[in-house]
């Protein structure tokens, strides 16, 4: 019995999705491309045990989150992409969804790893305040925080994506531990 | 907010194609699984290659630490940086200590020649051993580990020639035996794992399907070594080590079940299976428990050595930390007697290998890309001392077990 059975379908079917996530993570091609090789080698080497839990898609996610975690903790200092934001651009402009593509990948890219992690969580896959917390290691509370300031600081680096941005809930003191 | 959401979506799909990265993934999970991983670029390049040997005086006195304690002795250095050593002579040459290899990472004659096996003698002198099958690395990965161990007294080594012939060659009077032969394209294929029992009477050879995970068509051999004649065992892997004697000799199903339904067979010098252990819970509870480079035997045969990686749930970082635990068998009973984790083996998975039992409560262990040494670690209390250092990084590691 090959010891592999169904991790290639897994990769073919969920690949492309989990690659996305890899991608907004990290805003850089081969930055997303090293991130899931990562996280598809760990899951090989234990691609038994995950098939036998029954939802290597959650483990997946998991993984990569926490890894992109980890991984950009040691890595920012010489991968973060550092490109300048443009020109103010006309509001009109972000009609056009290239313009506004680049305008929040630019400025996805000036938020903290945690920043990224928990908007593509809540925002991309739609996970609520408790899954994204669970997934990410962390309390809601810091999740909440995290959200808050992240929205913030998008709207100060781009304030022409402000009608795309949900309202950042307000922060609750003591609400971060 | 569905504006953002939108945008969020449109940016992911412009992320790169998935391409090959599952085979990728299998390919680097197989090294791992095999104890071969390291990271992209970390092949040994064979002109830089030292071998420090930390001699161990006093190393052993006093005792007293505590459980993953190290401590080093004074340090002696044997250097052949920049040039390879000397051919192995054909007679006349000391006891070996240990043997690697040396990998090279480009392609073609001139990093093919580089390749090779080396023996390191107890007076400090490298040679290399021309005729063993070295490793193969193409595109970058490694294809073949080649295969070569050195007798437990370091008097003599066993590996396979590049013609496919198994040959026993004694060091000091030149004297080489070939019990027994296979194709050279059938070997290209497995991993081999020599274990020489303690008082040289016998060996085994036994192949690890290297890049699948079924059972190769190669079986298993033992040779007596007074005789030569070569037995086949019942499983082509793993033989987990050979005692002293005619002790029965510790063999795991491997490749041939299902994780969770693995026994221990314990095999006579006729190749009979005497006893059947099941050791599914162990196999459930633990991760890279497969590798004969992670288990050894005692001298008698009464004690089971096994490097395990227990499955540990993520920690509060959410990082799998795998933590090697020493764990000893009571072969007889097929029952776990003692284990110690090893806090400071903790590791890429894979990296550490128990290399035999020194002695009846020590055994060595070998890493080979962090921390890069081979350890004395008593089985009883897991005190742990390195005894050498080495600033390559081998692909495989032998040592004469009784001399470290």
């Amino acid at each position: 019995m090959d010891r592999y059975e169904g991790f290639r379908e897994f990769v073919t079917v969920r690949g492309p999705a989990l690659m996305g996530t890899a991608y907004l993570l990290t805003g850089g091609r081969h930055q997303a491309e090293d991130l899931l090789q990562t996280v598809l080698t760990k899951m090989a080497t234990r691609w038994r045990h995950i098939e036998l839990d029954g939802n290597p898609e959650a483990y997946a996610r998991t993984a990569l989150y926490r890894e992109f975690v980890s991984w950009r903790r040691v890595r920012r200092n010489h991968e973060l992409p550092q490109a300048e934001l443009p020109e103010r651009t006309a509001a009109g402009d972000l009609q056009d969804a290239a313009v506004r593509r680049m305008l929040i990948e630019q400025a996805l890219r000036r938020l903290t790893v945690k920043q990224r992690a928990v908007l593509v969580l809540r925002f991309y896959e739609d996970r609520s305040e408790a899954e994204t917390a669970r997934l990410l290691g962390c309390s809601v509370g810091t999740v909440k925080s995290q959200t808050h300031h992240a929205l913030q600081r998008l709207r100060l680096l781009a304030p022409e994506l402000g009608e795309l941005l949900p309202e950042a809930a307000p922060m609750i003191l003591g609400g971060e531990r | 907010m569905t504006g953002f959401r939108q945008a969020l979506g449109e940016i992911a799909e412009q992320g790169p194609p998935v391409g090959g990265m599952a085979e990728r993934a299998i390919a680097r999970a197989r090294r791992r699984r095999l104890g071969l991983f390291a990271a992209p670029g970390a092949t040994v390049t064979a002109a830089l290659v030292s071998v420090i040997v930390l001699v161990a005086n006093g190393v052993l006195s006093g005792g007293g630490e505590r459980e993953g304690t190290m401590r080093l002795g004074a340090t002696q250095t044997v250097t052949s940086m920049g040039r390879t050593p000397e051919p192995l002579p054909a007679r006349g040459v000391p006891a070996v200590m240990m043997a690697y290899t040396v990998t090279c990472p480009g392609a073609g004659p001139r990093w093919q020649a580089c390749s090779q096996w080396r023996l390191v003698t107890t007076d400090m002198r490298q040679f290399r051993v021309d005729d063993a099958i070295a490793p193969e690395v193409r595109d970058g990965s490694l294809e073949h580990q080649g295969a070569l161990a050195v007798a437990a007294d370091g008097r003599r080594v066993a590996y396979f020639r590049s013609d496919g012939r198994f040959v026993i060659r004694d060091l000091a009077r030149g004297g080489v035996e070939s019990p027994f032969a296979v194709k050279r394209a059938d070997l290209r294929e497995v991993t081999a794992h020599i274990a020489w029992s303690p008082d040289g009477r016998r060996l085994s050879v036994s192949f690890d399907p290297a890049d699948d995970d079924r059972p190769t068509t190669l079986a298993a051999r033992l040779v007596d070594l007074k005789t030569m004649a070569t037995v086949t065992l019942p499983l082509h892997c793993c033989v987990l080590g050979l005692p002293a004697g005619d002790a029965p000799i510790p063999m795991y199903d491997a490749y041939a079940t299902e994780v969770g339904r693995g026994s221990l067979l314990l095999v006579g010098d006729d190749g009979a299976v005497r006893r059947r252990l099941p050791i599914g819970e162990i196999e459930r509870s633990s991760v890279f428990s497969r590798h004969p480079g992670n288990t050894a035997v005692a001298a008698d045969g009464t004690r089971l050595a096994a490097l395990l990686w227990p499955d540990r749930p993520p920690d509060d970082r959410g990082h799998h930390v795998y933590v090697p635990e020493l764990t000893t068998f009571d072969v007889a009973r097929g029952a776990m007697t003692r284990r110690h984790a090893l806090p400071r083996f903790q590791q890429v998975m894979g990296e550490a290998e128990l290399l035999g039992w020194r002695d009846a409560a020590t055994v060595l262990v070998g890493m080979r890309y962090e921390r890069r040494g081979v350890y004395r670690v008593n089985a009883d209390t897991g005190e742990t001392h390195q005894v050498v250092g080495l600033t390559a990084q081998p692909e495989r590691l032998s040592v004469a077990y009784g001399l470290l």
